[in-house]
């Protein structure tokens, strides 16, 4: 595409954000491609079939409600060990690097063989050159991540990634797996959103587990699937960059009856309540 | 099969020809798949490890041995930066005993404690809580040893920034090094100049031998100039001869450690003045 700036003649490649011509921000990546024409109008078919297929069983209503509380309430979360939670929460200068930015520098792990085979597939295909700079996280109504990752789910706040964080149907590595992509096939489009458009991913993929009488307070499961275990279902945040703990609006903490875990959970409190962070608990 | 274990995340990551997965600690030996999720609370982990040529039985004890060690380190740290609430640094204090008191966890502790001299506000939590365990405890005597040395840790830690700056191509390999080094006891050994078993392969080979000992000159050259006033202002006047401080008088008075004895040197911290000279200087 060609350069934001007007006056600047350069293109900017795909995996970029800043021109390097101008030094002009163009947005990041992850953005500009949920926000290709081609990308936003597939999901609105999706959508629409979706609208048609609820209104046949009397669930449109439903769809709808879901998918208005999705784009107004829904937060990005991570969960994690609160073994993890508490250095991130003291240290103001931890940024939450990922793992290619390390395998970048070295630092922490080599790179295993997997990433050639699952990993670096999915995000070759959904993030070309710029996967380096993409982090993870959880679609959430209720701002608890699953629980099979850890007992304190973070969220990140809207302002601190409104504007470079994208949606998408599933956890990716999976979704690429499952459906067999890589160098002769794509990742389809309509898979992926803009921020602002969640309500749309989430509506279109999780149609068939609305019915007629399905209650509002169901939607926070039907979004990210509370089961302990490592298949539970939810829509994966792709956010370009770092976040760090001032990226955070609040913890919540699910409690468990392990002494040592409810420990570092007091001690999870005890950073929130410096840091001005909201902590809930939850059992 | 080898393994990256971290204690931080609770998970090792085992890779045995071509299949990858996790175990989580305490996950009953269930394996999970890859998970983007996963994965980046495993890599943010400061502390992951390998080891190679492992079975899985071996895998699960170091990852139950490296949550330990991750587990006593983080209640050291969180009391180092003062817990306010009685109860819980009663219940913090109470649990680093028993963790510590695991010769692996205890050498973990100890090792990390002479990596860097130790931020001012941290001196004081520190004495309260040598006090607090005791000089018979083994933690309680190695942080008192710790609080002695201060001078000598940033001696050596500043010998190693020198001589790293010129070693060293890029910080990766640099917090490679130094990691390695502190893990394996070696930053003690040269502060105590106590000999230490010190594990071969915990220190890159391509830069073990030749840096160690150029790092052991660097520190012995910068003690040796600090000593003779060349990096350090000259006293002003002679030194005093050494007072027990009331802190250490408190801690060489307590035997091994009970939740009473805490519970009573939380409940005499209470009393203002007694605060303040569990606080005092050394």
């Amino acid at each position: 595409m060609r350069c934001l700036n007007p006056q600047c003649p350069a293109e900017i490649h795909d995996s970029l954000r800043v021109c390097a011509t101008c030094g002009r921000d163009n947005g990041c990546p992850n953005v500009r491609k949920a926000q290709e024409p081609a990308e936003v109008a597939a999901l609105r078919n999706r959508l629409e079939e979706a609208e048609l297929r609820a209104d046949a069983r009397g669930a449109g209503q439903n769809l709808a409600r879901f998918r208005d509380e999705v784009a107004d309430k829904s937060v990005a979360v991570l969960a994690m060990p609160a073994s993890n939670a508490l250095p991130l929460l003291n240290e103001d200068g931890q940024a939450f690097s990922n793992f290619y930015r390390l395998v970048e520098a070295g630092v922490r792990i080599p790179k295993p063989n997997w990433y050639d085979r699952f990993r670096g597939i999915a995000d070759q295909l959904l993030f070309p050159h710029y996967a380096e700079n993409i982090f993870f996280a959880a679609l959430s109504l209720d701002r608890q991540g699953s629980p099979y990752y850890g007992t304190v789910s973070l969220s990140l706040a809207p302002f601190a990634i409104s504007d470079r964080a994208t949606v998408f149907e599933s956890n990716s590595l999976l979704f690429c797996r499952d459906r067999n992509l890589g160098l002769q096939s794509d990742v389809p489009p309509g898979y992926r959103a803009a921020w602002e458009d969640r309500g749309m991913i989430a509506a279109s993929k999780l149609e068939p587990k609305l019915v007629p009488d399905t209650q509002p307070g169901e939607f926070s499961g039907i979004l990210l699937e509370q089961k302990p275990t490592d298949d539970a279902d939810f829509v994966e945040v792709h956010v370009y960059d770092r976040i760090t703990r001032h990226s955070l609006s609040g913890v919540v903490i699910r409690r468990t009856g392990d002494p040592d875990t409810e420990l570092f959970h007091a001690l999870v409190r005890n950073a929130c309540s410096q840091k001005g962070l909201a902590c809930e608990e939850v059992a | 099969m080898n393994a990256f274990v971290s204690g931080q995340s609770r998970l090792a990551l085992i890779v045995d020809g071509n299949s990858q997965y996790f175990v989580r600690h305490g996950g009953g030996g269930v394996h999970t798949p890859m998970n983007p999720l996963m994965m980046g609370s495993f890599v943010d982990s400061p502390d992951v490890r390998q080891f190679e040529s492992v079975t899985i039985d071996q895998v699960v004890d170091e990852l139950s041995l490296a949550v330990e060690q991750d587990t006593a380190l983080q209640f050291l740290l969180a009391l180092m930066d003062h817990v306010e609430e009685s109860d819980l640094r009663l219940k913090l204090v109470d649990r680093l005993d028993e963790l510590s008191r695991r010769p692996a966890v205890g050498r973990y502790l100890s090792n990390r404690l002479y990596a860097f001299p130790l931020p001012e506000s941290a001196i004081p939590e520190m004495k309260t809580l040598v006090a607090e365990l005791g000089l018979a405890h083994p933690l309680g005597s190695e942080i008192l040893s710790v609080l002695l040395r201060q001078s000598q840790v940033a001696v050596v830690h500043g010998a190693w920034e020198e001589l790293a700056a010129t070693r060293f191509q890029n910080d990766a390999d640099r917090y490679r090094f130094f990691s390695a080094a502190v893990l394996a006891g070696l930053t003690r050994a040269i502060v105590t100049g106590e000999g230490q078993p010190i594990a071969a392969d915990c220190i890159p080979a391509r830069c073990s031998g030749e840096l160690v000992d150029a790092w052991i000159q660097t520190a012995f050259g910068a003690q040796l100039a600090a000593n003779s006033g060349g990096r350090v202002a000259p006293r002003a006047s002679a030194p005093k001869k050494a007072k027990i401080p009331a802190w250490l008088k408190v801690a060489k008075a307590r035997g091994p450690i009970r939740a009473e004895t805490v519970k009573a040197t939380i409940a005499v911290k209470s009393s203002a003045a007694e605060r303040k000279q569990l606080r005092g200087g050394l």
